[in-house]
């Protein structure tokens, strides 16, 4: 091996690699608030008696599960002519809201279907169950598979550096094609990734202890 | 998993007369019907919004076919090979990080949980980049795609085999030792063989999300489908009929895939 380390690297350009870090956050948080209010709404819809609303919903969740993330943003900013920032949060929320519909549907499936219709017999409107009774003891249900779906999100932004947005991947090539300390580089990214994706876990088992039922 | 009124529904004999009967089926189809037509409505509307239709320059494409079948075929070797590869690891780290000694357990776990922790882009990277640096070789496009989509999918196919060993029940296990197994023996033709089975619907997912994973290999220049797509989108600049050319295609391909579930069910019966 005649690879010689060079960790100054790193420092030198700490500012590009937490500008990169920055970038993910600002596409991470709309993209997931935007995944989770699709997903619950396609969710819930999908536990409706209507027949063709349920089949809308599943149809939606079968296309946008079976393409790619990337294709979707290729299409959205090559295509639809968005600006790169958008067309990631849109890409990504519409991606992703596919599989947090899943995960909501499964939720809303595990609390028993008398749960609904105690909640209809007791005077609440059809929105007004789902909304104070059915999903906050779905959503509670379904924060595990929710919190991985968040980090699959958390992943799936490097994936904006294709369109050309400075997140963290954009700024690893960018600074390795400048300097050509590729490992020391990706090193620091991924560490920056791993840290991101440890305060989001953090914060995911806070919102749990937070949210559970004390009897 | 079906709710407990579905299955007594099938216990109940149906009392209606059968013009009845095909009445309620004929609405059930219509409906399915309707919904698709919305749905497809809907799509069309959100894909038309913003691109006129003089603008799509679909002739563009076919003088491509070839190389787009071709480069199609790459991104099927490419799922393959790489899930082939990733087999013998992943179970090996899977009885790895089932191990009773935390010597074997934590690196497993900690090789795993750090792989599936960084985004695939990354790891993408890492391996054509920053590998050649280190080695002091540098790495065929195709071989360090390779390399890259069996690293990645083999952290997450350990899971799934982890939980297909798990699911295999111990008293099996037990029965086997007793019989005279040896431990390896017992690993490997009572407990996988049996995992593999559970496995089968959550081994097609991978396949699925390998599939699609491809798609982002195209950034190292491997000449799978939607890099060809690229390609011929940089030299004719024709966005509209390359990307909905690619999401049918990887729509099409997932689903397809995803039908093999109706044969899975079959094998299960007989087996």
């Amino acid at each position: 091996m005649h690879y010689r380390f060079d960790w100054t690297v790193v420092w030198s350009h700490r500012d590009l690699l937490l500008s990169g870090a920055l970038g993910t956050i600002e596409i991470f948080v709309p993209a997931a608030l935007l995944g989770i209010i699709i997903g619950i709404l396609v969710g819930s819809v999908k536990s409706s008696n209507l027949e063709i609303v349920r089949d809308l919903a599943s149809y939606y969740v079968l296309t946008f599960r079976n393409v790619p993330a990337v294709v979707l943003l290729f299409f959205l900013y090559f295509a639809y002519r968005l600006d790169p920032y958008t067309a990631a949060v849109v890409g990504l929320g519409i991606h992703h809201g596919a599989y947090i519909a899943e995960v909501t549907q499964a939720g809303i499936r595990s609390c028993t279907r008398s749960l609904r219709s105690t909640a209809l017999a007791s005077g609440f409107s059809v929105i007004g169950a789902y909304r104070y009774v059915i999903i906050p003891v779905a959503f509670r249900i379904m924060l595990p598979p929710l919190a991985t779906q968040m980090l699959e999100l958390l992943k799936n932004t490097a994936v904006a550096m294709t369109i050309s947005f400075a997140e963290l991947t954009f700024s690893v090539s960018i600074i390795t094609d400048e300097t050509f300390r590729g490992f020391e580089i990706a090193t620091a990214g991924t560490v920056i990734y791993a840290v991101l994706a440890l305060i989001l876990i953090g914060i995911l088992n806070l919102v749990e202890t937070r949210l559970k039922v004390r009897i | 998993m079906s709710d407990k009124s579905g299955a007594t529904l099938h216990l109940t004999t149906d009392y209606r007369h059968t013009s009845e009967k095909s009445a309620i089926q004929l609405r059930r189809f219509a409906s399915k019907g309707v919904s698709l037509g919305i749905f497809l409505g809907l799509l069309i509307l959100f894909l038309l919004w913003r691109t006129p239709l003089q603008n799509m320059r679909w002739s563009t494409i076919p003088p491509y076919s070839g190389f787009l079948l071709r480069s199609l075929g790459m991104s099927w070797v490419l799922t393959f090979s790489s899930f082939l590869l990733s087999m013998v690891p992943a179970i090996a780290l899977a009885f790895g990080k089932l191990s009773r000694h935390s010597w074997l357990r934590y690196p497993s776990t900690v090789v795993i949980d750090g792989v599936r922790i960084i985004p695939e882009l990354m790891i993408i990277f890492w391996i054509f980049f920053t590998a050649p640096l280190v080695i002091g070789q540098s790495l065929d496009k195709f071989a360090s795609g390779l390399i890259a989509l069996s690293v990645i999918n083999c952290a997450y196919l350990t899971e799934s085999v982890r939980a297909g060993i798990q699911s295999v029940p111990p008293g099996l296990t037990l029965a086997a030792l007793a019989s005279g197994f040896t431990t390896w023996q017992v690993r490997l033709w009572i407990v996988l063989p049996i995992a593999f089975w559970n496995m089968l619907p959550e081994l097609r997912n991978r396949l699925i999300s390998l599939f699609k994973l491809t798609s982002l290999l195209y950034i190292i220049g491997v000449r799978e489908f939607f890099g060809a797509l690229i390609n011929i989108n940089n030299r004719e600049f024709a966005p509209f009929a390359t990307m909905i050319i690619a999401g049918a295609v990887y729509f099409a391909c997932c689903y397809a895939f995803e039908a093999t579930r109706f044969f899975e069910s079959k094998w299960n019966k007989v087996s």
